[in-house]
């Protein structure tokens, strides 16, 4: 080591000069002597130097003393293979694009990973960190959660929950917000860094920590806002710290909540607690079971145990990813890493490709070295180096590519109603994982020709003619583009899986009108502690807007479709069965005009009524009044449902559409809806439907100030349905995106190698076309030639990328529609047809060239 | 390259010979290999195509010290001198070189 360090801080330059000095002083010395002994100075001169022998060879062998190994020679290589390189600009460029691409690609997908699932939350020492269901349940009701935070049985206990109708009253509007509700010692426990400010103390339930881009974005970066109030829920809650702008939440998936607000007392709480480093797992788990049993004694569950089903998992590495993935989660991302992966395998395919044709044109330089002595391993190394060269000019590239790409992605907002923030982390973790790649594709497409060249003898070469040579290499590079074509048509059949699926969404009907418009409105709680007073406000919000002359119609719903969960598993029987049989459907809550102002067909029977005698009137779906009744009239007919507090008795009034709730793909809509009355706890998010008469925007307008008039401190945001499609269309738009895109990118740098093959063989092939051409072959049948010969492995490669791509599509089928394959004729064909048109212009230039090519000309080069 | 026939060093002695010529004081590397044949009478003679690669090899090691000087002929030269670490290596091998002549003399004596 000290060694190395010596030879370093030499100045390598002076080394020589001073040895030369050294060597000529000697001889001046000996000289002396010898003229001392009587020898005249030019004689005396001329025996020194026999004496002394080659001094080039004595300083050669002197300063090779120096030499530092493996590190001077790959910095010679390197450095030989730079002025190579500079003689080729052309295929230096297709090299390092082909790399660039593969790397950026990879890094792209690497920043959003690491960002969206792979980075550990922004707490202290995660691993020790640890959430944990009770009961099979990972939330306590509030009062619970009280009894065990106050019993002190677990000591680092904490416990939040998310929260997404914050209504927050500025200045100008009132906002819908996202957040995290946290029990006071949240930020102590967990280890949430704060950048400015504090955080959370007991007994201040009026305090907010805001995030770093609610921050810049709604308050304009105020570097005063420390101490300010936000008006949220309509109470003044004091601004006391700003998190990290890099803060990522327990949660992960880059949900970026707008603010941290204390717990109210009437939240349900996700348990966190903090064990000692090290804790084992039994212990962790018999102090949770213990736990458990103490809060059976105070707080008895109908039926079981808080110490039952009870499970946790910390908040580090692997634990971590498998409880927010799952295997399903696991594989697709696999999946997805795959699929990017094989874009840097064409991308390394052609580089191998062109490698391949550089070195079949260098084999006489090549077999000069070896004759001259260099081993096939110096070869090896030498042309190792020139790979690696490429693929770092490559990884640069990509590197650039990545950072365009990080700069782009924080002004994509996704279409999807939840604050997701989208960002790559550029950080050094990318440009090691960068490195990697680069060192992986120089060795994937530079082994294999480096290793072919290096084994090429003297012999072999001056034997055989070029075209014998260049036979195997021209095989391998056939090899190389049947799997480019192979990997492209996975990819692009991927991307049109997700297409199709896509239009075949879009097309499906939802069962309402789209262009129906919805307002939401959050109340702030503390102004409607009775419940009847919110039912109040929305009797007075519909007789308004039905009285708007810019509106239609008007209706109250209380779940959204495409928005909000309905499920319900209930005990039903009809007059017909007297045992109940347990079914599941959605179930919903509506106003008058419901189904007219959503559009969704009444079959028979009539709208529910607001009023108190249609309380236990019903309308059904007709799918589920198929369900019930077959196909026999159920207007009129009774049904009887148990929903805890024995049987109720309900009439059916009419029978609706069938309307899609979560997903357009899904099957059953077996739907029931209530009349308003029917309501037994009013919400403070309240959701109205409107019919617009007017223009969209003008109605919407309308919508907004009538509620606002009617209350002035709610938060309202306003939206067409359609738009809340989003989540439901989120995966097809996504997955047709990304793979449509690295498809055609494949499609491309596949259509460059078949470029450079057919040229390559035209070239290296042009004696035999010439002498084909003076047999008689017209310029058509060369032609016909050339395409037969690439066809075959454009057609063997296409069979089997569409192989892989029904074999990929088995996994990713839970996001499509049922009954799309990826073996659809029309796909296949349209594929194949991409592929062959892209192959045609990729092969036009060369095979113009080959049919020019002058016989006599080719023949007298040969 | 002399015309009378020198024995071959023993393998690794240059080195010691080299260490314990300086010992005295600095040399030059023609002045090395003029004080190593007159020491021996004439019989070991350093080749300068063994010498003056050892001597780098020494300065890498740390053995060595070199600086430019000028010589008793008014020549700049340069002149190399024992570092510590050189002195303890000497020190070294003469000690493993001393039990090696011990034993083979025991050898050629007893077998």
């Amino acid at each position: 080591m000290r060694e190395l360090w010596r030879k370093l801080r030499t100045n390598r330059n002076t080394i020589d000069e001073d040895l030369a000095e050294e060597l000529r002083f000697h001889l001046e010395e000996r000289a002396d002597e010898l003229e001392a002994k009587g020898l005249p100075r030019p004689q005396a001169l001329r025996q020194a130097r026999l004496e002394l022998g080659a001094p080039v060879a004595i300083r050669e062998e002197s300063k090779d003393q120096w030499s530092l190994g493996w590190i001077e020679d790959w910095y010679t290589d390197t450095i030989h293979a730079a002025r190579g390189f500079a003689r080729q600009p052309g295929f230096v460029l297709a090299a390092v694009l082909s790399f660039g691409l593969g790397i950026g690609v990879n890094l792209a997908l690497f920043g959003i990973a690491s960002h969206l699932i792979f980075r550990d939350p922004s707490v202290e020492a995660p691993q020790n960190l640890y959430a944990f269901r009770m009961a099979g349940s990972s939330h306590l009701e509030s009062n619970v959660f009280r009894t065990f935070s106050e019993s002190n049985l677990i000591p680092n206990l904490t416990g939040y929950t998310l929260i997404d109708d914050l209504n927050w009253r500025s200045d100008k509007e009132s906002l819908r917000l996202y957040g995290i509700a946290a029990a006071p010692n949240y930020f102590k426990v967990t280890g949430t860094p704060v950048a400015q400010g504090r955080s959370f103390i007991p007994g201040e339930p009026f305090t907010t920590v805001i995030s770093h881009d609610f921050w810049c974005r709604h308050l304009n970066s105020d570097p005063q806002v420390l101490g300010k109030p936000l008006w949220l829920n309509g109470a003044a809650h004091l601004v006391i710290g700003i998190l990290p702008s890099d803060y990522r939440t327990l949660l992960g998936r880059g949900f970026a909540p707008d603010m941290i607000v204390p717990l109210n007392p009437t939240q349900h709480v996700q348990l966190l607690a903090r064990f000692p480093s090290g804790t084992p797992r039994q212990q962790i788990l018999d102090k949770i079971t213990a736990s458990g049993r103490s809060l059976d004694a105070a707080h008895p569950l109908p039926q079981g145990s808080y110490a039952d089903f009870i499970s946790f998992s910390s908040f580090a590495g692997i634990e971590r990813l498998q409880e927010m993935l799952g295997p399903i989660g696991a594989a697709g991302i696999a999946l997805v890493g795959a699929m990017f992966l094989l874009i840097l395998f064409i991308a390394c395919a052609n580089v191998a490709s062109l490698l391949l044709a550089r070195t079949a044109a260098r084999r006489q330089e090549l077999a000069l070295r070896s004759s001259l002595g260099a081993t096939p391993v110096r070869l090896l190394r030498q042309l190792l180096a020139e790979t690696l060269l490429l693929s770092f000019g490559g990884a640069l590239a990509g590197i650039t590519l990545y950072f365009a790409f990080t700069r782009a992605l924080g002004s994509i907002a996704l279409p999807i109603p939840l604050p997701v923030h989208l960002s790559a982390e550029t950080n050094w973790t990318a440009i090691v994982y960068a490195t990697l790649l680069a060192i992986l594709a120089a060795l994937a497409s530079g082994l294999l020709p480096a290793w072919r060249a290096s084994r090429s003898s003297l012999s072999d070469t001056l034997k055989s003619s070029e075209h014998q040579v260049a036979a195997p290499a021209l095989t391998m590079r056939r090899w190389l583009l049947g799997a480019q074509i192979a990997a492209s048509i996975l990819l692009l059949s991927t991307g049109l899986l997700f297409l199709r699926n896509l239009s075949r969404t879009a097309s499906l009907d939802p069962g309402f009108r789209l262009d129906t418009l919805w307002a939401r409105m959050t109340l702030v709680s503390s102004q409607f502690e009775k419940s009847s007073s919110i039912a109040l406000l929305v009797d007075q919000a519909l007789a308004r807007l039905r009285s708007d002359p810019r509106i239609d119609s008007a209706a109250f719903t209380l779940i959204v479709p495409f928005n909000d969960e309905s499920n319900r598993r209930t005990s039903l029987r009809t007059e017909a069965s007297s045992t109940p049989a347990s079914l599941r459907f959605h179930f919903n809550i509506v106003s008058s005009n419901f189904f007219n102002t959503l559009g969704i067909p009444l079959i028979e029977g009539r709208e529910l009524r607001d009023t108190p005698d249609d309380k236990t009137s019903i309308v059904v779906s007709a799918s589920l009044a198929r369900r019930l009744f077959g196909s026999k009239s159920p207007i009129g007919r009774k049904i009887f449902l148990n929903i805890g507090q024995g049987e109720e008795t309900f009439n059916i009034v009419a029978v609706a559409g069938d309307t899609k709730h979560m997903a357009l793909g899904e099957e059953e809509a077996l739907t029931m809806y209530h009349p308003l009355t029917y309501t037994k706890t009013w919400r403070t998010q309240l959701d109205f439907m409107v019919r617009p008469r007017a223009a969209t925007a003008e109605a919407s307008k309308a919508l907004r100030t009538t509620l606002l008039d009617l209350n002035s401190s709610s938060a309202i945001t306003t939206r067409k349905l359609g738009d809340s499609l989003g989540m439901a269309i989120f995966p097809s738009q996504a997955g047709a995106l990304v793979f449509g895109a690295l498809g055609l990118l494949g499609l491309i740098l596949s259509a460059v190698g078949l470029h450079g093959t057919v040229a390559f063989s035209v070239r290296q092939r042009s004696s035999e076309i010439g002498l084909r051409m003076a047999l008689g072959a017209t310029p058509s049948q060369v032609l016909g030639m050339i395409v037969r010969e690439n066809a075959m492995t454009l057609l063997l490669g296409s069979i089997a990328g569409l192989g892989l791509a029904i074999a990929v599509a088995k996994p990713i089928a839970i996001l499509l529609i049922p009954g799309i394959h990826p073996t659809e004729p029309s796909s296949i064909a349209a594929i194949l047809l991409g592929i062959a048109l892209v192959a045609m212009i990729a092969i036009l230039g060369p095979a113009r060239r080959a049919m020019r090519i002058d016989p006599l000309e080719a023949l007298r080069s040969s | 390259m002399g015309m009378q026939s020198s024995p071959d060093l023993l393998p690794g002695t240059l080195f010691l010979l080299i260490l314990r010529t300086i010992a005295r004081g600095p040399l030059h590397g023609y002045a090395i290999a003029k004080r190593i044949k007159e020491c021996s009478s004439g019989v070991l003679e350093v080749e300068e195509g063994s010498l003056y690669p050892a001597l780098q090899r020494m300065l890498i090691k740390g053995w060595l010290k070199a600086e430019w000087g000028v010589s008793d002929s008014g020549r700049r030269a340069r002149f190399y001198q024992l570092t510590a670490e050189g002195r303890k290596q000497l020190a070294a091998e003469r000690k493993g070189f001393e039990r090696m002549i011990g034993a083979i003399t025991e050898v050629l004596e007893t077998a």
